[in-house]
């Protein structure tokens, strides 16, 4: 129980110094100076720099080769706080010492915020209860390489060695790269690995993304807060959305699920997208220079955690920046000066050397030096790139948030036309709604990706994309329902969208909707657990094969039919493809995924004769299957079955 | 703002009960006995004519029995009393006659059986 209560302490303690300190300084640091940010701002945007600037100090501290190391990382960061602190303190406290209290909740508002957040916690913490044994594929995955870098202390090369098809001759290819991994991803993790002292094969990389996604529902809401800010009802749209997206399809991607599934780059993005999209639309509207260059930092961030989420950003942004102008067309010339006259301005333009030397000479991101972006480009060939069905999409984002949405996306549509048409008249570019256009931006450009991506020739997963469209179809159909359900002038008791007579049973009606529909949802997908059992018997069976593995042996073990079986890498510290897998079936087909098929035949068929091949070739040695899976194994004596439990059994392979 | 404050904390102090919860969970299925529900036998030495073996035992059984068979012919047996989360190394001597057949160890409880086998 000590040794419990110790390792809390040290993984809160990491959590604070890497999720919370830095970004927590330069937040304290840029309101003394510039008063930006709400305490509740200051503490969401806490974790998002924290992000980059803990990523960025330990790249450099990688490229300057400098080891990795709980002290070299802590102290990078105390260095990089402390400095921080001091210019808050000393050196740039001028203009506003203390940050304005834009929104002031009231009693009520406040209560029911956090009731909305302590249920959210309350229910994925019930899902996750089930699912806490780390067990995901990707978050095996993703854990590899996090311990590639608490172990070697050095920034990874993403390689992996593959079995290559010769004419003659099976082999396992020289290191080759893979363009999966983002750095982001791992560095984080890595950094409180090594500060906690905690293994990568225990709780906290969930609990880490846990807290990120707790954060991402705040991030969201401050979103929210600042895009209607000339809303009367913007904290109310802000409380619904939380409502929207904390308790209702709480256990759904992208929430839940994704905590204990390890998607780290989409739980990250999540948090990182809307506070990008925050600063740009906080640059426009107010025309600040340094708000746009924290922008290009949240930017930066992304595209060194992940390229979806960044792809998606970025297309969002474009589009919004499209619309705005398309929308003022004839004051085009005006707003095009606005928006040069910020971007061409000292700190962005220092920012943007700063990214471009980053790149050049700290760490460029993986997808980009192995050019993995033109795998992307063109028509989508695999069948999940191809598109959702309505059905399918409306699946994902859940029908009341979607159907609410619709409503809400039609009332914004009338409020852009009424204010297109009184704008006619005299135009102002402060009167842009930017609000109207930052999220239409980013709603068209995740449906089209979704549901019609052969429109914009871009190939990556449909289902992956839709999940994205939660958070903004969210913010809409949290805008119907303030609509509805506010008072038109807010001096008058009764002047409501609807009729009092209907007031009543449409609110009972709605929320019933909205109530039961994501409860059902949370229902629906609680069941779905691997027991304990069955994952710490392939632990056992990993830990089996690494105190007998010896030089270049090689193990084959079934993806198709293992849990956790992407934990056994982990074990073995190998290589990201050691032990070689039987993936599933249908990436053998694809003629995509897989070009070879001895990984396939030496589970499927082993005693074929081009199995038997491939297992002297490439020297498999042991071979890990489900027991339920294994009487192939049993009609030849050339493989030993040296180890059983009662999930898995593990063969030798006694041949030449 | 006083009222507020203490909202604020209570729910702050309630996510980092839910995620200490979380982690002694964890903990809990983490340890190989959570569920006491599996056990697993190995050769002590997989790769030659060894066929010592190991029963790791994480389920309520205690009582095990082992048979050693060549090629269906029982050559030895015996009995192992084994309790949770311990484990137990069984030595057997191989003999020059075992050359070149199947040498099957078959580990039995109450509640079913497990086999490991080598053809030395």
């Amino acid at each position: 129980m000590l040794s419990f209560i110790f390792s809390q302490f040290a993984f809160y303690f990491s959590l604070l110094i890497v999720l919370f300190w830095p970004g927590y300084f330069l937040t304290r640091m840029l309101n003394a100076k510039f008063g930006f940010f709400t305490k509740l701002e200051e503490i969401v945007f806490s974790v998002g720099f924290s992000i980059f600037f803990s990523n960025v100090l330990m790249l450099i501290l990688g490229a300057l080769g400098i080891l990795i190391t709980k002290f070299s990382i802590l102290i990078a960061i105390i260095f990089f706080s402390l400095l921080c602190f001091l210019l808050e303190k000393y050196g740039l406290k001028n203009k506003a010492s203390t940050a304005k209290e834009k929104f002031s909740f009231s009693k009520k508002q406040t209560l029911l915020i956090c009731i909305i957040l302590g249920l959210s916690i309350f229910i994925r913490t019930i899902y996750l209860k089930n699912s806490i044994l780390p067990s995901a594929t990707d978050l095996g995955h993703h854990m590899y390489w996090t311990n590639v870098i608490a172990s070697s202390g050095k920034i990874p090369n993403y390689q992996q060695r593959n079995v290559i098809v010769d004419s003659e001759k099976y082999t396992i290819s020289e290191p080759q790269n893979i363009s999966d991994f983002i750095i982001g991803e791992h560095l984080i993790f890595a950094a409180i690995s090594l500060i906690s002292g905690i293994s990568v094969i225990s709780y906290f990389p969930v609990l880490t993304l846990f807290v990120i996604n707790i954060f991402s529902l705040l991030a969201i809401f401050v979103f929210s807060l600042r895009l209607f800010e000339n809303y009367k009802e913007n904290i109310n749209i802000s409380i619904i959305t939380l409502f929207l997206l904390g308790p209702l399809f709480a256990i759904a991607p992208p929430q839940a699920k994704f905590i204990s599934g390890g998607v780290i780059g989409n739980i990250i993005g999540n948090l990182l997208l809307p506070l990008a999209l925050y600063f740009f639309l906080r640059s426009m509207r107010e025309k600040n220079k340094v708000l746009l260059m924290l922008g290009l930092i949240f930017s930066m961030n992304l595209f060194y955690t992940h390229h979806l989420t960044a792809l998606i950003f970025i297309l969002s942004l474009m589009l919004s920046l499209f619309l705005i102008l398309v929308f003022n067309f004839k004051n085009r010339i005006e707003i095009l000066k606005n928006w040069l006259k910020i971007f061409f301005s000292m700190p962005v333009i220092l920012f943007l050397i700063f990214s471009a030397s980053f790149a050049f000479l700290i760490y460029t991101p993986t997808y980009i030096t192995n050019q993995a972006i033109k795998t992307v480009i063109g028509a989508p060939k695999k069948i999940e790139h191809t598109g959702l069905s309505l059905t399918q999409f409306k699946d994902t984002l859940g029908e009341p948030r979607l159907a609410l949405a619709i409503f809400g996306i039609l009332i914004l549509s009338s409020s852009l036309l009424k204010q297109i048409r009184s704008k006619e008249k005299s135009f102002s570019y402060e009167k842009i709604s930017f609000d109207i256009f930052i999220l239409a931006g980013w709603i068209v450009v995740i449906s089209i990706i979704s549901l019609y991506p052969q429109l914009i020739k871009i190939g990556i997963p449909s289902a992956r994309v839709a999940n994205y469209g939660t958070y903004p179809f969210s913010i809409a159909a949290s805008f119907c329902i303030a609509s509805l359900f506010s008072k038109r002038n807010r001096n008058s008791n009764n002047d409501f969208f609807l009729k009092h007579y209907l007031f009543f049973y449409t609110f009972i009606l709605l929320f019933m909707f909205l109530i039961v529909s994501g409860f059902y949802d949370n229902g629906q997908n609680l069941a779905q657990t691997i027991a304990p059992q069955k994952i710490n018997q392939t632990f056992n069976a990993s830990e089996f094969l690494a105190k007998n593995i010896t030089g270049n042996e090689q193990v084959e073990s079934d993806h198709v039919y293992i849990k956790a079986d992407s934990w056994t890498k982990i074990f073995l510290m190998k290589d990201y493809n050691f032990p070689m897998y039987r993936a599933n079936f249908d990436r053998y087909e694809n003629g995509i995924d897989r070009n070879e098929k001895c990984t396939l035949n030496m589970i499927s068929l082993p005693n074929d004769t081009d199995s038997q091949k491939c297992f002297s070739d490439l020297n498999v040695k042991y071979i890990m299957v489900s027991k339920n899976d294994s009487a192939q194994f049993q009609k030849n004596l050339s493989f030993w079955q040296i180890y059983s439990n009662n999930e898995i059994t593990i063969y030798y392979r006694n041949a030449q | 703002m006083t009222h507020s404050k203490t909202t604020v904390a209570a729910l702050v102090v309630f996510f980092i009960l839910c995620l200490s919860y979380l982690a002694h969970a964890e903990m809990q299925q983490q340890d190989y006995n959570y569920g006491e529900s599996w056990w697993t036998t190995y050769f002590n030495d997989p790769k030659d004519a060894n066929l010592s073996f190991a029963i790791e035992n994480h389920s309520k059984e205690k009582a095990f029995h082992w048979e050693l068979s060549s090629d269906k012919a029982l050559i030895s047996q015996g009995d192992a009393t084994i309790g949770l989360g311990e484990k137990k190394l069984i030595s057997v001597q191989s003999a020059q006659d075992m050359i070149d057949k199947k040498m099957t160890i078959k580990i039995s409880t109450s509640k079913g059986f497990k086999e490991i086998y080598k053809k030395l």
